[in-house]
């Protein structure tokens, strides 16, 4: 059965290869298909298929963007002149709405491990050296739930609302340590010079 | 006879244990040598965890007498950084452009490990490990070990021909790799790459010098930091993406760093919490009316004890 199906889209393939016309209705549902996949496979090999799938929006938001009524014109034409006067702060001004987008992914690249407090002081009295068997990985957000959480609209959306800060200062203090990191490496260049140990860094005095 | 048949086998093995980690060091001197040296464009991914992976596309070469280096983070916002000898210039999505006084970039191979190794032979030892075929090259292993087993382990695998680090890892004390970076294609050249010569001749911002110490504060004891880290910085800072303060120590071993915030609870009832992606651990611990982050590329367990060790100075 298998066979047979793979033979008749092999030859539902070379119609389309040789452009053959056909008539569908001599063909079963599944194949039916398969025959418009191949189609539209065809189409945008041979670049027909941009009407089909609109990757590149950018069009359409500015076209959006210009009947958007104009609130102040002032800030724009600031930011203009800034772009146009520092080739490095281009770099970043098409980075900006990324910015938000990033902090949640690291934020959510980081997963939670719970940890069972609870269990983990009585094993703490049996055994002084708690092992790291008592940390177990789970889903983000996961079972991890506060104990005081409730299905209480109001609760729910302040516990909704705690969460999201949370969040947010995670995102921050990564961010700090990020940034903190950059820095300490900075540093180390600036303090091999008072020490004068290194011969290949005698540049980073400052 | 026994007793000196044992001498005999002292004096024939010793120098020969004692040679091995110099071995070891010198390897990754040579690497160090070649990375400095050499024109050469690579990829690499970071993995980190089961289901993160980070690519990577990394550029050096030398031109005019300057040593030129190009990293880029080629996923989601991306960050961006650049080398021209001893000034880095990051592009990171939330900040404005900066460059800094530094002589490497601070990207996912911590930068000792192009510069002074010998800092970390007090807490570290190099061993040699065994060969293996990595990127469908011969590598050795090279092991720099923390001496204890609160920290993680940093293992490298160098090509035999080029020294080239083209696999990295932490490894956990029980032997588990818990992040690793692996070069997908290396590529060297005669010539210095042409596009990282056009990026360093961009109008960059001029470096801005670290900030003195003056403002450090004495308000918190951290006692149970592992052995082999020292202070690096102190302050009470406002962070800069929710406008929250913070009291900020940063620790380094030479080899990773450590943060340690303390800040005010969010919540009365939050509990304690340990968050990792790959090495980096992020322990939350909540103390009697403070809260305080762990951030670094410690075990849980050392950056829990860490966490749980801060206290308010007597």
């Amino acid at each position: 059965m298998t066979n047979l199906n793979e033979k008749r889209k092999e030859q539902i393939s070379a119609v389309f290869d040789d452009e053959h016309s056909f008539e569908s209705r001599h063909l079963g549902d599944e194949l039916e298909h398969a025959a418009s996949r191949y189609s539209l496979i065809g189409d945008v090999m041979r670049g027909e298929g941009k009407a089909l799938i609109q990757i590149d929006i950018a069009d359409q938001v500015a076209l959006a963007l210009e009947q958007e009524e104009t609130y102040s014109q002032a800030p724009i034409a600031e930011d203009i002149a800034a772009v146009n006067n520092s080739s490095a702060t281009v770099l970043s001004n098409w980075k900006k709405p990324f910015a938000q987008l990033a902090i949640a992914a690291s934020v959510a690249a980081v997963a939670v491990i719970g940890v069972q407090t609870m269990p983990q002081q009585d094993a703490d009295i049996m055994n002084p050296t708690p092992q790291l068997q008592n940390l177990e990985t789970m889903p983000f957000g996961g079972t991890a739930t506060p104990v005081s959480y409730s299905t209480e609209p109001a609760l729910e959306t302040a516990q909704k609302g705690l969460k999201e800060l949370e969040e947010k200062r995670l995102g921050a203090l990564l961010m700090e340590h990020r940034a903190k990191r950059a820095k300490r490496v900075g540093r180390k260049a600036l303090r091999c010079t008072s020490y004068g140990a290194s011969t290949s860094i005698t540049y980073c005095t400052s | 006879m026994r007793i000196f048949v044992v001498l005999a086998w002292l004096v024939v093995a010793l120098p020969s244990f004692a040679s091995e980690p110099n071995e070891a060091k010198q390897l990754l001197l040579d690497m160090a040598e070649t990375v400095k040296k050499s024109n050469f464009t690579a990829s690499f991914v970071v993995v980190k965890g089961r289901n993160n992976i980070e690519p990577y596309a990394w550029r050096h070469a030398n031109y005019n007498g300057k040593e030129l280096e190009h990293l880029s983070l080629l996923d989601g916002a991306g960050v961006e950084m650049l080398r021209i000898d001893n000034v880095v210039t990051y592009f990171e999505p939330q900040n404005t452009p900066y460059s800094l006084y530094s002589s490497s970039l601070a990207g996912p191979i911590p930068s000792i490990i192009f510069n002074n190794i010998t800092d970390l032979e007090p807490h570290y030892h190099f061993a040699l490990g065994g060969k293996s075929r990595i990127s469908g090259r011969v590598a050795q292993l090279v092991r720099i070990e923390s001496k204890d087993q609160s920290k993680f382990n940093y293992w490298l695998w160098l090509d035999g021909h080029s020294k080239l680090p083209l696999k990295t890892a932490y490894v956990s004390a029980t032997g588990e790799i818990v992040e690793q970076l692996q070069m997908t294609n290396v590529s060297f050249s005669e010539q210095p790459s042409v596009e990282l010569i056009e990026m360093s001749q961009q109008n960059l911002p001029s470096p801005v010098a670290a900030a003195s110490d003056d403002n450090s504060i004495e308000t918190w004891q951290i006692e149970a930091m592992p052995a082999g880290f020292a202070l690096i910085k102190s302050e009470r800072q406002t962070l800069n993406l929710n406008g929250e303060l913070a009291d900020y120590y940063l620790y380094s071993d030479g080899l990773i760093e450590v943060s340690v915030f303390i800040q005010r609870p969010l919540a009365s009832n939050s509990r304690s919490k340990a968050l990792s992606a790959g090495a980096t651990t992020v322990f939350i611990h909540q103390a009697a009316g403070y809260e305080v982050s762990v951030i670094g590329q410690l075990p849980p367990m050392t950056a829990k004890l860490v966490a749980e060790s801060v206290q308010r100075a007597q």
